[in-house]
């Protein structure tokens, strides 16, 4: 009994943790990486990455995939600009000038707007999937119960 | 045993004809039995024939010098089966026997009839007709040329455990003056059934000719004793008294008394013809008696008959009765006037005071009370039977109007079986134990109280079946092994064994007919070797057409398996017609076409018993409804998984939503990481 109990508290404990914890520890070992090796390129994190605090806020599903989704690509946006920051010798003035750059933002809000998109295509295109391949099933399902009426008759089916 | 022994031997006389031409291949003018003896239909012979059946010349193809009869037994009455099998046992006797029998087509009626051919007594009968006057015979004729070889044939009889039932002048015969006698035919119909009441003892002579029993030799010891007188005075001393008449002088006076009362025998064979003719069968002269008077002239005398006669004769239907016989007659032949008077205390006190017989009284009172073999209810109509029992022990079982001999039950049931008011007096005689009540009467326990009692027993079993293969129909066959089967169907076939039947049944099985009536049912379950009541159970209690129709295939297939005949091919084509309803029971498609078709290719063979090995295998019809067991539940097992995939696909949209947004997750996450390395990897260059 108390196994039985304490399986669906497991359960809802591993579905609530999802991907989120995962992507905010990578963020947050980002952000101390960048702290020590080019702290300008922080405030170039903390700017671009907006999208996907605002992802996060929005997203009220427990696995998070909005968010995830989001994050994913507001980082993949944003990773080029980053590269230039940690791989050469950043200031805090350079970072600055590239937050200001309307088309290093739209690059990067682009990309996290990306994720969006993905977020709102995919489920119709799920539910158009999932319907095919249900009506499948059933169709196989019922065949196997004709077949067993034409085998054994009517009686089979209690009619 | 016997009655197996005897069933055996009818199947081997049909197995036998089957292999013969058919009749009157030969000639087909002619009817012929087994095509060795031929029956001339335009050559009555109305001396031989009887009541029962008619006579006709017959002649033998390969030796016609001889001189023969055929006689054609009334179908509604069984013939003496087990006397025509024991016939060739009786050796050189004063009677005539059959030379052959079987059925035939017989033009005259236009149906098969049972044919039995003996050989033509020398001579007329000693009396043209009972009524007609003779020259009187001398004593030492009647005692050498009738006595003498009665008493040998008798004692024969004896011996067979049976009994002729039908001596007398009118059917004895002989060659000339000075000739022995020789006894006529008793095998064509039931014991005594054409024997005027006259030669009958009073016990029989007041039942009706299907009621008299099979009798024993002591019965015909009576018989040759009324002969005898006939033929010493040349007459009938009582030609002019009606039987009812007759009968009444007998029960105040004595058989002997009475029919010597217009006539006395020669002073040195009065003694003899009175000792033959006691009314007290236990007192009457017995076969030996008879001999050592035949062979020495010197026999011990039987006892006169002591018949207590009361000071007062008891006041019934306009009459004085004496007697307890007397006053059991009158009870008997005025039932519904008697029944009141047995509820009263007057009989007793007239047993008590007038018969002074205080141990009759007190049996009288008892009568009123059930015991532990009786009902539990005594009827009124119980009460009268049972204190015309208890005033003449001796006398038939006599109840509502009918009376017979407790072994002339079978015959009984014959009649009652044509008869719905027969049946119902008859059952309610049977099921009121009035058989026991009168076993308990007799003071010996003979043949006739055993046979009684078995004979009893069987109806009363087979009376408490309802059912087709039971009921009144099987007591008459089980009763009467001569009886032909009376099904209407069949009345122009006269099957007399189940072999025949079963060969009638083929030839006119029709397809949508039950071919099993009562008649035909009861036959059956009588006729078979063995027993088939639970067959004729299941078929009586079928309750839909299907489980008729089996019941009546297996009953047919284990007949044919132990009777034949080998091939029914018609009955098996009417089975083939209800396919459909037999393979009912099976439910798997597949398996329902594959028997169809090894029934279709068994059904032309006619054997019912592999069809029924098809139709009806209990190992394939429990692995079918094991099969059918699983499909079901694999059926439900099926619909449960539709249900859940149509509320799956009912919430469609909320997977859909779960599933894209995680497919989009992994889909940034697979493209993320390809910039992410793409964007490494150029820094790095």
């Amino acid at each position: 009994m108390a196994k039985k109990k304490n399986k669906p508290v497991a359960k809802r404990a591993r579905r609530s943790r999802g991907g989120l914890p995962l992507l905010m520890l990578g963020f947050s070992a980002v952000a101390i990486g960048l702290l020590v090796v080019a702290a300008p390129a922080l405030i170039l994190l903390f700017v671009g990455m907006a999208p996907t605090a605002v992802a996060i806020f929005i997203d009220r599903e427990p696995e998070k995939h909005a968010a995830i989704s989001v994050a994913i690509l507001n980082f993949a946006g944003l990773s080029p600009y980053l590269a230039d920051f940690i791989l050469g010798a950043a200031t805090f003035s350079q970072a600055i000038a590239l937050v200001s750059n309307v088309f290093v933002l739209v690059v990067i809000y682009g990309a996290a707007a990306a994720g969006w998109v993905l977020v709102l295509l995919l489920p119709p295109v799920s539910a158009i999937v999932l319907g095919v391949v249900t009506d499948g099933r059933i169709e196989t399902l019922r065949k196997e119960q004709k077949q067993l009426i034409e085998d054994w008759g009517e009686g089979v089916a209690g009619r | 045993m016997a009655d197996l022994a005897l069933e055996n031997d009818v199947d081997e006389r049909s197995a036998e004809l089957e292999t013969r031409p058919a009749d009157g291949a030969m000639d087909r003018s002619i009817p012929s039995l087994d095509g060795r003896c031929d029956v001339l239909p335009d050559q009555p012979l109305p001396a031989l024939s009887t009541a029962s059946a008619q006579a006709f010349a017959a002649v033998d193809r390969r030796d016609p010098s001889q001189k023969l009869y055929a006689l054609i037994p009334d179908p509604q009455l069984p013939f003496r089966l087990n006397a025509i099998r024991h016939a060739r046992d009786l050796g050189d006797v004063a009677v005539v026997k059959p030379s052959q029998w079987g059925s035939i087509d017989w033009p005259q009626s236009g149906r098969r009839e049972t044919l039995l051919v003996f050989q033509r007594p020398s001579g007329e009968p000693l009396m043209p007709s009972i009524d007609d006057q003779i020259r009187p015979l001398k004593v030492p004729d009647i005692t050498q040329n009738l006595m003498k070889p009665m008493a040998a044939l008798l004692s024969v009889l004896a011996d067979q455990r049976l009994a002729h039932r039908n001596i007398r002048p009118t059917n004895l015969f002989r060659a000339g003056i000075g000739e022995p006698v020789i006894a006529g035919e008793f095998y064509s119909a039931p014991p005594g059934f054409n024997q005027p009441s006259l030669f009958e003892p009073i016990e029989r002579a007041m039942c009706p000719p299907a009621g008299r029993g099979a009798g024993e030799v002591t019965d015909d010891l009576f018989a040759l004793g009324v002969t005898a007188l006939f033929l010493a005075l040349g007459r009938n001393p009582v030609a002019n008294l009606d039987d009812k008449t007759l009968l009444t002088l007998r029960a105040e006076m004595g058989s002997y008394a009475a029919y010597t009362a217009q006539g006395k025998p020669p002073g040195d064979l009065a003694p003899v013809i009175r000792s033959l003719m006691h009314d007290d069968a236990q007192d009457r002269w017995t076969v030996e008696d008879l001999i050592r008077w035949a062979d020495v002239g010197v026999a011990n005398q039987a006892k006169p008959m002591t018949m207590v006669r009361s000071d007062r004769g008891f006041e019934f239907a306009e009459g004085h009765h004496h007697t307890r016989r007397q006053l059991a007659l009158a009870f008997s032949r005025n039932w519904n006037a008697a029944r009141p008077v047995v509820l009263t205390d007057a009989v007793e006190r007239w047993a008590e005071r007038s018969l002074k017989d205080r141990d009759l009284a007190q049996q009288l009172i008892e009568c009123r009370h059930s015991t532990e073999s009786g009902p539990r209810m005594i009827s009124d109509d119980l009460l009268l039977a049972r204190t015309i029992t208890t005033l003449d022990p001796d006398g038939p079982l006599q109840f509502r109007g009918m009376n017979a001999m407790p072994d002339g039950l079978g015959a009984l049931a014959a009649l009652a079986a044509a008869d719905t008011d027969i049946a119902a007096t008859f059952t309610e005689m049977i099921s009121s134990q009035l058989v026991e009540f009168w076993i308990e009467k007799q003071t010996v326990a003979g043949l006739l109280a055993s046979t009684g009692k078995g004979d009893a027993a069987k109806i009363l079993t087979y009376l408490g079946k309802p059912g087709p293969g039971f009921g009144i129909e099987r007591c008459v066959y089980e009763l009467n092994k001569g009886m032909a089967c009376q099904s209407p169907r069949f009345t122009n076939v006269n099957a007399v064994n189940i072999r025949e039947l079963m060969a009638a049944l083929d030839a006119g099985a029709k397809k949508g007919e039950s071919q099993l009536d009562r008649h035909v049912a009861a036959f059956l379950g009588a006729r078979y070797s063995g027993s088939i009541d639970a067959e004729l159970g299941e078929y009586a209690g079928a309750q839909s057409g299907e489980d008729a129709l089996l019941a009546q295939l297996r009953i047919f297939a284990s007949v044919q398996l132990k009777h034949g005949p080998s091939e029914l091919p018609n009955l098996a084509s009417v089975v083939l017609g209800h396919l459909d309803i037999l393979l009912s029971p099976y439910r798997n498609v597949a398996l329902r076409k594959r028997l169809r078709r090894v029934a279709e290719q068994v059904a032309p063979t006619g054997k019912l018993p592999e069809l029924l090995g098809v139709i009806s295998n209990r190992k394939t019809l429990n692995a079918d409804k094991k099969g059918f067991d699983r499909a079901r539940r694999h059926y439900r097992a099926l619909g449960r998984q539709i249900n859940s995939q149509r509320d799956s696909r009912e919430r469609t949209g909320e997977r859909a939503l779960v599933v894209g947004r995680a497919a989009a997750a992994y889909v940034s996450g697979g493209v993320g990481a390809t910039v992410v390395m793409m964007v490494l990897l150029a820094g790095i260059t």
